[in-house]
């Protein structure tokens, strides 16, 4: 029989292929790993060099000396200070007491900065030989965090300085990687007191250690090259990625978002994640709460962190500990769950499930992220599927780092972005059949999405007011469109009056649906509602004008790439140029969906087509989106900013995110006809719909890739 | 398991299809009634505020004699919200006590005085050291400033009496006066009770009707058109 030469192979050799090349990757990866990473191992075999108390007491090798010094604290716990105290004096005067503001013998303020008394310990440790540091190890018995600085010397010369790493006072070690050759070497603990030289230990080693998380991560890069390759060759492939983008998202988010979550780990590194991670671990116990120790440092946000695999096994190890030696403490709660909670039941079901399968401490979190990992890619795997052609801009939007990295976090905002990008999935498809009559399956899973997505943001649901300007021809008469349109508005309104008066499920509720006197964000100092509505209405001209310069000012900081908008919270962020490549694959993604479309313009609009959702409506959706990016800046204005501030503080650029598909759709275009199709039309029309999938898609994939090996891979994980 | 439910949910979707005319409408008045009904017939809830339950550093628990004769005057402002009752600790001292405490609740406005409420608490009941719920009959009258006065009668323990138990915070908003010891300086050690009204299920009541409503146009108009239609053909 003879094989068809057109690339498309039976099922069977097919999936042989596919088995092949992914042995063949994993060889390659795994050899990658061992060759180029763990070269130095191999080249210069050496016993690990330690130092400790021994060494330190004959003083041959080592020598050891203390001095007193002042360190100046981080902006960050500077502002800490200033907030409590600010709590405090307000406490104080709530409780008609006089302020005294709590003495700290280790703190000194010096022209109003703060700075920490520290003991500096300095070892010179002598070598005896050139010796390849892969990692260094400082192992000491703290009570409060410290840190240290290594300089490094070869025949008496430095030849390495500025390498910084911290010790848990938790795990008792700091582990660092050096990748240098040297003979000598002077560190500079900084602790709060004199360290106990009897615990402390310095070990220089070159060890081979298969590294399994960067292994994963290569044959995942490898793998990615090799299917994009394939597509040159194989139909099928290329068919699949246009055919099914759902199903190229969802595995492409569960491998990525997988690499996440076990490279973070632990580790919180998500905005306010520590206060995401309370209301999920106790919404996954039912009236009784058995909070562990390790559960609550993570409500603490006191985990220890770890920069290495070596650290990291010591924190989880330190962690279990605390989950398991320690009796947990109990508290009550009502069985009621609020409606702002709700959005946390992916994350509870990973910490329940993680329970009931004795998994450790780790492990549990790991699976609680998962929840919302998976929960997000269910959401947004049907939002691919409705877009119908439009479908690679929401595999773009879904595959943004940004939203992957909070669906790999506990947060509630992968809900809301998932749920919040399905409704607006569904009235774009609405939008973009003006003469087609709203069906019922529809309407409720959009205004539902709605709803889920709007249940710890109410202000987004603003958005589903579009469908008050429907034309008629959506609806099969006058008291159909009045009747649905009224029940939108009623449930835009209920959902907004419910921010100012929230409805209280259950007792313990009534102490947030009362007195607003008090009510700011204990985060900022100065904030207070009541105060910062009063500055408005008495100000509404210079509130206006600071208005739209913060709105001004940050779409000019993102879109001339001078601030940052792709990122992984405090892990970090890619450059600005980012943004443009964001901007430019959207852009492509967006004009691209003339050549998906069914429906013809029937007229020669532009160089492209016409507007696939017509003039009124992209009037409708800029106005929109103008009018929610005004709330979210006033909201964080009336909670989060100091009363009468000249600045909008909290605001994030994930914030409008929701709005990505809303404004973008206004480039949505529809098909010329053949014979009207200018030039260039013909030609953007004419790429194939496999290769564009494939390069878009393949390079989110690829900037995530890239910045899971700068962000999560070399900065913990090496 | 979630893949299942999902199929099945896909065939129950599939296979309501010509019913959803009416499913979805008895789903909107299925709303509307929890909505009046949550409205209605609230969830009435018992919220404790713990008000000086321990000692500071230094302190030491007082106890505030009972004995007959003896009043314990407690002042305290409920900032506007009906009082429900109070939780007190009383100390019998390791006897088995029988008698009654009084304690009248009275609302004080412009300097006058208004009885609020009455009670009484069989002081054979309940043990000793407990903190015992003492609630207020026609607690709706108690609101605002409030004077609490506990004082016993039939107290069978003539030299042991009943205590409530106190210790020397100054707790804010609050006066405790002990006609046996005029020199104390103190607050009582207690809860307050309060009574509110919860609606668990209000909010998704009134959300679901609005968005049922709206689907429930979707469905009803195009499936009475549809009727309407083959009713036109058959006549035809």
């Amino acid at each position: 029989m003879k094989q068809e030469h057109n690339g498309t192979f039976p099922a069977s050799k097919l999936a042989i292929h596919f088995l092949l090349l992914g042995i063949l990757m994993l060889t390659l990866a795994g050899a990658t790993e061992c060759v180029l990473f763990q070269w130095s191992s191999l080249a210069y075999k050496e016993k690990p060099i330690c130092f400790a108390a021994k060494e330190f007491a004959n003083g041959k090798k080592a020598e050891i000396s203390y001095e007193e010094d002042l360190a100046k604290l981080t902006d960050e716990e500077q502002n800490a200070i200033l907030v409590q105290r600010e709590n405090e004096r307000l406490i104080a005067e709530y409780n008609g007491e006089v302020y005294q503001p709590e003495e700290d013998d280790t703190l000194v303020e010096k022209d109003g900065v703060f700075y920490r008394k520290v003991m500096r310990t300095i070892l010179q440790l002598d070598l005896g030989h050139e010796y390849y540091i892969k990692k260094l190890s400082v192992g000491l018995a703290l009570e409060e965090d410290g840190g240290y600085q290594v300089s490094l010397y070869q025949n008496g010369e430095k030849t390495g300085e500025g390498l910084f790493c911290s010790i848990s006072s938790k795990i008792g070690f700091g582990i660092m990687n050096v990748g240098q050759k040297a003979d000598a070497a002077r560190i500079v603990l900084t602790t709060q007191q004199k360290p106990d030289a009897e615990t402390l230990s310095v070990v220089f080693s070159n060890e081979f250690s298969f590294n399994f998380m960067r292994f994963f991560f290569l044959f995942l890069l490898f793998s990615v090259v090799a299917i994009l390759l394939n597509t040159l060759i194989l139909k099928k492939t290329r068919t699949y990625l246009s055919e099914k983008p759902e199903w190229v998202f969802a595995i492409s988010a569960f491998c990525l978002g997988s690499l996440m979550i076990w490279g973070i780990g632990t580790n919180q590194v998500g905005f306010d994640e520590y206060a995401h991670a309370k209301t999920a671990y106790d919404l996954s116990f039912g009236a009784t709460i058995e909070t562990t120790e390790a559960a609550m440092q993570m409500k603490g946000n006191l985990l220890p962190y770890f920069n290495t695999p070596e650290e990291r096994q010591m924190v989880e190890a330190y962690e279990q500990k605390m989950a398991t030696k320690i009796a947990p403490d109990i508290t009550h709660q009502s069985r009621m769950v609020r409606t702002e909670t709700r959005v946390y039941y992916p994350m509870a079901a990973g910490f329940w499930l993680g329970r009931k399968l004795h998994l450790d401490f780790a492990r549990t979190v790991a699976l609680a992220k998962f929840g919302n990992l998976l929960a997000y890619i269910a959401v947004v795997w049907l939002a691919i599927r409705l877009a119908g052609q439009y479908r690679l801009f929401v595999v773009l939007l879904g595959l943004l780092p940004n939203n992957l990295f909070i669906a790999t976090s506990i947060t509630y905002d992968a809900v809301v972005t998932s749920f919040l990008l399905l409704a607006s999935v569904l009235m774009l498809n609405e939008i973009l059949e003006p003469h087609r009559k709203l069906r019922g399956g529809s309407v409720l899973l959009m205004l539902f999405s709605f709803e889920v997505g709007c249940l710890s943001k109410p202000i987004y649901i603003v958005m589903a007011c579009m469908l008050l300007f429907f034309g008629r021809d959506k609806f099969e008469n006058r008291i159909q469109e009045f009747i649905m349109k009224a029940a939108v508005l009623l449930m835009t309104g209920l959902m907004l009056y419910n921010i100012f008066h929230p409805t209280p499920v259950s007792g313990g509720d009534y102490a947030l649906v009362s007195n607003l006197s008090y009510a700011g964000d204990p985060r900022n100092t100065g904030s207070s509602v009541t105060g910062q509505i009063g500055y408005i209405l008495h100000n509404p001209y210079a509130y206006t004008i600071l208005l739209l310069r913060s709105m001004a000012g940050m779409l000019t900081d993102y879109v001339t790439a001078s601030v940052p908008f792709v990122g992984f919270a405090y892990l970090g962020f890619a450059s600005g140029v980012v943004n443009w490549i964001c901007i430019l694959l959207a852009v492509l993604a967006s004009l691209y969906t003339a050549r998906e479309t069914q429906y013809f313009s029937g007229e020669n609009k532009g160089i492209f087509g016409r507007s696939a959702i017509g003039m009124k409506y992209v009037i409708l959706n800029l106005i929109m989106c103008f009018g929610v990016t005004a709330i979210v800046w006033t909201s964080m204005y009336v909670s989060y900013t100091a009363v009468g501030a000249d600045v909008i503080e909290g605001v994030q650029g994930r914030y409008f995110i929701p709005l990505f598909l809303p404004f973008f759709s206004c480039l949505f275009l529809r098909r010329d006809t053949e014979k009207k199709q200018t030039a260039l039309g013909k030609i953007w029309n004419g790429i194939r719909p496999a290769a564009m999938y494939a390069v878009l898609t393949g390079s989110m994939i690829f900037l995530n890739l890239a910045m899971i090996w700068k962000l999560v891979i070399l900065r913990l994980n090496v | 398991m979630g893949f299942f439910i999902v199929v099945i949910m896909k065939k129950m979707w599939q296979k309501s299809e010509e019913k959803r005319y009416i499913i979805f409408p008895a789903i909107t008045l299925f709303c509307l009634a929890g909505w009046i009904g949550s409205l209605l017939l609230p969830d009435k809830v018992l919220d404790t505020y713990s008000v000086n339950m321990t000692e500071e550093e230094g302190d030491t628990e007082e106890l505030l004699s009972l004995a007959e004769g003896n009043h314990v005057r407690y002042q305290m402002d409920t900032k506007g919200i009906p009082m429900k009752g109070i939780q007190v600790g009383i100390n019998k001292q390791g006897r088995e006590i029988s008698g009654i405490l009084h304690y009248d609740v009275y609302v004080m406005k412009d300097g006058n005085e208004t009885l609020a409420s009455s009670n009484v608490y069989d002081l054979s009941e309940g043990y000793d050291l407990q903190y015992v719920y003492l609630p207020y009959d026609g607690y709706e009258k108690c609101t605002g400033q409030l004077s609490i006065d506990f004082y016993t009668q039939d107290n069978t323990a003539e030299v042991m009496s009943p205590a409530l138990m106190a210790n020397h915070t100054m707790t804010a908003d609050t006066v405790t006066m002990s006609t046996a010891d005029p020199q104390f300086s103190g607050s009582l050690k207690g809860s307050y009770i309060y009574t509110h009204d919860t609606y668990p299920f209000l909010y998704d009541f009134r959300i679901m009707t609005c968005i049922f409503l709206a689907a429930s146009m979707a469905v009803h108009y195009p499936h009475k058109n549809r009727r309407g239609g083959k009713q036109h053909e058959a006549g035809a």
